[in-house]
Formats: structure tokens, sequence, C-alpha cells
């Protein structure tokens, strides 16, 4: 079997995300190879119109059903999908989404105003992620999530409109 | 003066950036001059604005006032930090700006509802309570510890006592009830005696100058230096 199939029945299988460390232990492949073979696979997902795609964020990989599918799936599965963003999460996530990332001062900077309503808010639903700060004792940094992701029905974060131009 | 529409903002910025989008115009120091006092009103009105919040709305007064100051007194000359607090708060509503859009972009890929379903991880995964081998009661004290360095700070505002000084608006208002009555004044005479004489001397010229501009009042000044004199246009 080639390491493309692995990794594919590997992400089938575990329904959730899976890290680079984590497909190189189980394949017992180098990190290069399976990098690699995420790219084939992943282009060959879309370029074929197959049912199911990967998507890419943060170091790791989660297999989900096509864009194209979601209105059939939604009849299969019944998700509860919550209301509108507010502005305010608009403007959070946008911050989040193109330049995480980032602190909550950064945040808080940006909007002129106290976020940390917001950013909770948007924790509590899963749309964004934090972590320690490397340097920073007390400091939280933020980005966005998988769920971000699979609510947008976008592969990864670099899809979002003129993304690359933010990143500059 | 007209009415602000009581459309919601997410803050500051927010207000600023739709006063201009209001009146289709740039983010230019010239724009900003120009919705300074539609600002102030929305502020001054605004008794929803959260007091937590209500201090980044002042910030934002305070420079946007030192602009219009600067676009009514061309001779004023501002210090290099002042100038810099201009230019900073262009670039931030710039900023904004941008992020602002992006976000009605997600929202427009949100509202598409194209969601992308998982599989459900394992079904075999039972959460369960399963402590690691010789837990201890010292073992919880440090992951609480933990928990607790994970709480972010936050920094606690610096407490300081705001004197009472006189508004502009009061003092627009006394100005008009004393000069209605048909006399003269010289400035020396306008100026109250208040405690504060320095910060009452610029309200008091800031409220003529006002006065002046909605053709409210004359000023009289016979030569370079000499006293002002003030009566009602009337």
């Amino acid at each position: 079997m080639d390491i493309k199939s692995k990794i594919e029945s590997l992400l089938f299988a575990a329904g959730e995300p899976l890290s680079l460390q984590k497909l190189t232990k189980l394949t017992g492949e180098s990190e290069t190879k399976i990098k690699e073979a995420l790219e084939i696979l992943s282009e060959e997902l879309k370029s074929q119109a197959r049912g199911i795609r990967i998507l890419s964020h943060n170091g790791e990989w989660l297999m989900v059903t096509a864009p194209e599918a979601a209105p059939l799936v939604q009849k299969l599965k019944k998700e509860v999908f919550e209301g509108d963003l507010t502005n305010a999460s608009q403007e959070t996530l946008a911050i989040i989404a193109y330049r995480g990332p980032v602190t909550r001062t950064e945040i808080n900077e940006i909007r002129g105003v106290e976020s940390s309503y917001t950013i909770n808010q948007l924790l509590g639903r899963g749309l964004v992620e934090r972590f320690y700060h490397p340097q920073r004792p007390h400091t939280f940094l933020y980005q966005i999530s998988f769920a971000f992701l699979q609510h947008l029905g976008i592969h990864s974060v670099e899809e979002l409109p003129q993304y690359g131009e933010f990143k500059k | 003066m007209y009415n602000v529409s009581t459309q919601k903002f997410t803050g500051p910025l927010d207000l600023l950036l739709q006063l201009v989008e209001k009146n289709h115009l740039e983010i230019t120091e010239i724009s900003l001059a120009h919705v300074t006092q539609d600002y102030l009103v929305y502020v001054g009105s605004q008794d929803f604005i959260a007091p937590e919040e209500l201090a980044d709305f002042l910030v934002v007064a305070a420079t946007l006032l030192l602009i219009k100051s600067k676009t009514l007194l061309p001779v004023m000359t501002l210090k290099p930090e002042e100038e810099e607090e201009i230019f900073d708060l262009e670039n931030r509503l710039q900023l904004y700006k941008k992020y602002k859009e992006k976000g009605k972009e997600i929202q427009s890929l949100w509202q598409k509802g194209i969601y992308l379903f998982t599989r459900p991880p394992w079904k075999e995964t039972i959460i369960e309570f399963s402590p690691p081998p010789h837990f201890e009661a010292a073992d919880l004290a440090n992951f609480f510890k933990k928990t607790l360095i994970g709480i972010e700070e936050s920094i606690p505002l610096e407490k300081k006592k705001i004197a009472k000084i006189v508004s502009l608006k009061e003092r627009i208002q006394e100005l008009m009830e004393k000069l209605t009555q048909g006399k003269n004044y010289s400035f020396e005479e306008l100026i109250s005696q208040s405690k504060d004489k320095k910060m009452d001397l610029i309200v008091t010229f800031l409220a003529i100058l006002y006065l002046v501009k909605e053709n409210l009042i004359k000023v009289k000044q016979d030569k370079n230096f000499s006293s002002l004199w003030i009566s009602s246009q009337k």
C-alpha cells in the first residue's frame, strides 16, 4: 500500500485532526514523504471532485466531506447550526484569522475596544483556539480552529479572500 | 449638527468609521475634523456605553479634538507626539477598516452554510476519570497552580480623580446669558474667578471662538494685544 492510501485510511479512521508527528509515527515514513503525499492526496481529492477533502491547519490534517456535498450530508446529519456572527465576532475573527496567532492585547488595539468577552464567546463556540505564548507568561496566542474552516467551507486559512496580501 | 443614525457600533473606531463613511469621505485628517462634532454628540448622548468602554471612546475623542483645533487654528503648532497621535489615529482607522471588511467577507462565507462534516471520532472513546498511578492531593494542587498560571492577567486601570472643570457647552451657555443682556464685556471680565485659571481661560476662549463662528457675538480689538471687547450680535 502506498503512503497516500495509508494516510487516507488513517485520516478516515481518526475522524479528528492528525498531526505530522502522529502520521510519521504510525506509518514509519519520513516527514517530507508524508507532507508530499498529503499534498498530492489533497489535490487529487479536489481535482477529481471526490466526496471527501482534507483540511490543513497548524500542522494538522482533518478529513471532511466535500463543500459541494454540504446540502446532501445535512439531510443525513442534522447538525445544529448556530445563528449569525455578531459584528464584534466578525471583526475579531477577521483579526485572528488574517493576523493569527495574535495576543488579546493586539486584538484590543486594532478594534480600539476591550475584546475579552467576544474572544471568550468565540472560544466557547470552538471557532478559535489558544495556546501559551512561548516567551511571555500569562499570555495566550489566539488562532482560528478547524471548526472555523469547517463552518466557512474552506480547506485552509490561506483560502480566505486576499489572505496573501494581508500576510505581507 | 445633525442626527446620527442609531445603528450599532462595536467600539470607538467603528463609530468613527461609520461617521466618516456616512459622509462619503476618505480617512484623512480633514474628514476626521469634519466628523468630530458628530462623534462628540454621539458619545455625549450615549448613556449605554459601558463605563469600562467609555475610556476608549474618550481617548479617541481627545485626538479628534486635537485635529479639530488644528484645523480651526492653523497657526497652532503641535508637538511631535501630538502629530504622531493624529497620524496614529488615521492609521489605526485604516487598519480597523480593513479587518472590518474582512469580517464581512467571513460573515458571507458563514451565511452560505457550507459545512464540512467529519466522521465522529472513535465510538469506543469513553470519557472517564482515570488519574495516573500514585496520584495524590499534592498533584491536584500542582495542576490547580498550572491552571491559575493559565488565567490571563488583566491590567488594572490606574485610578485617578478627575477634577471637575467647567465644560465648553456650559461656558457657551453662560456667555450667551450674560451677553444677550446687551452689555459689552472685556475678555478679562468674562473669565470667572475659578481656581484653575488657565483652564478657564482656554475654555472661555474656545467658547468665544465658537460663538463668533456661529455668528452669535461680535469681538472687537482696538490694537494688537489690547483687550478684546465682546458683545452680542443682536
